[in-house]
C-alpha cells in the first residue's frame, strides 16, 4: 500500500470511528485527561463491554493511545490521529472560502457599478464604501 | 472553526477584494450564504438568533449567532442537527460530563482592512 493510500485508509477509519455519537462523546471525555476504561464506562449508561468495543474502534482508528499502569489501561487522545481529517477539513474550508471570495467580489463589482451609475446621474448616496481607499 | 470540547480548530484565511459590509452579508443573508455554503439557509442574524444551513440536502448545520459586530466580527455556535436530537435524549438519561453541549463548534469570522489597499481579509 502506498503512503497516500495508507493515509486515505487512516482517514477513512478515523471518519468511520467518529461517525458514531458515543465514540465522539468518549473522545471528548478523554480529551479532558487520561482515563481508564472503568472510569470511562462509569460516565455512560451502557455496558462495560460496549465501552471496550468503542475504545477498540477508536484505538484502531489511531485516535486513542493507551498505556498500562499496574493492572489498569489508561487511554489518551492522539491528536496526530486526526491529521488526515484535519487536512480534509482544511481543504473543505479553503474551497468554501474560495467560493465566498468569488461571490463577494462579484457582488462588490455590481455595487460599484450601481454606485457609479448613481453618481453619473448626479445622485447622492450609493455604495457605502465608495470613496474609501 | 473550533470545537469547544476538544479545542481542535480549523483556521482559514483569505483576502477578498470587497468591503467588509459586502463580505459580512454573505454570513447573514440566506440568499448570499447559499452562493458559497449549503443549498438553503434560514438565518436570524442577531445574538441568539437561529442559524440553519442545509449543507448538501442531507446534512444540516444548526446553531445560533452569539456575537455580531457588523461588519467586523461574527461568532456562531453550531452542531449537526442530529446532535440536537441526541442531546434531547441525553437530557432524559443523564450521562455525566460526557453529556456535552448541544452546540460545540464555534465559527468566528473577522474582517479587517488591508492597509493601503482596498482589500479585506476574512478570517
Amino acid at each position: 500500500m502506498s503512503v497516500q493510500a495508507a493515509e486515505r485508509d487512516q482517514t477513512d477509519r478515523a471518519a468511520k470511528a467518529l461517525a458514531e455519537e458515543r465514540r465522539r462523546e468518549i473522545l471528548s471525555l478523554i480529551g479532558e485527561g487520561e482515563l481508564s476504561a472503568g472510569e470511562i464506562a462509569g460516565r455512560f449508561d451502557v455496558s462495560r463491554p460496549a465501552i471496550s468495543q468503542h475504545l477498540a474502534v477508536l484505538r484502531e482508528a489511531g485516535l486513542l493511545g493507551e498505556r498500562r499502569e499496574g493492572t489498569r489501561r489508561l487511554y489518551r487522545v492522539r491528536p496526530e490521529g486526526m491529521a488526515g481529517l484535519r487536512d480534509f477539513l482544511d481543504r473543505f474550508w479553503s474551497q468554501r472560502l474560495e467560493r465566498l471570495r468569488l461571490a463577494a467580489e462579484l457582488e462588490q463589482q455590481r455595487r460599484d457599478k450601481r454606485g457609479k451609475r448613481r453618481h453619473g446621474r448626479g445622485g447622492r448616496g450609493g455604495d457605502s464604501d465608495r470613496g474609501k481607499p | 472553526v473550533a470545537n469547544a470540547d476538544t479545542g481542535a480548530a480549523v483556521e482559514v484565511e483569505t483576502q477578498i477584494a470587497a468591503s467588509p459590509e459586502t463580505v459580512f452579508e454573505f454570513f447573514t443573508d440566506p440568499d448570499k450564504m447559499i452562493q458559497w455554503m449549503g443549498r438553503s439557509a434560514d438565518l436570524d442574524p442577531r445574538s441568539g438568533g437561529v442559524l440553519r444551513c442545509d449543507i448538501n440536502g442531507r446534512d444540516v448545520a444548526l446553531g445560533e449567532y452569539v456575537e455580531l459586530e457588523p461588519p467586523r466580527r461574527l461568532a456562531a455556535l453550531h452542531g449537526a442537527a442530529g446532535d440536537i436530537g441526541s442531546r434531547r435524549r441525553r437530557r432524559r438519561r443523564p450521562m455525566g460530563d460526557a453529556g456535552g453541549r448541544r452546540l460545540r463548534d464555534l465559527t468566528l469570522i473577522k474582517t479587517r482592512r488591508k492597509r493601503g489597499r482596498r482589500r479585506w481579509a476574512t478570517r
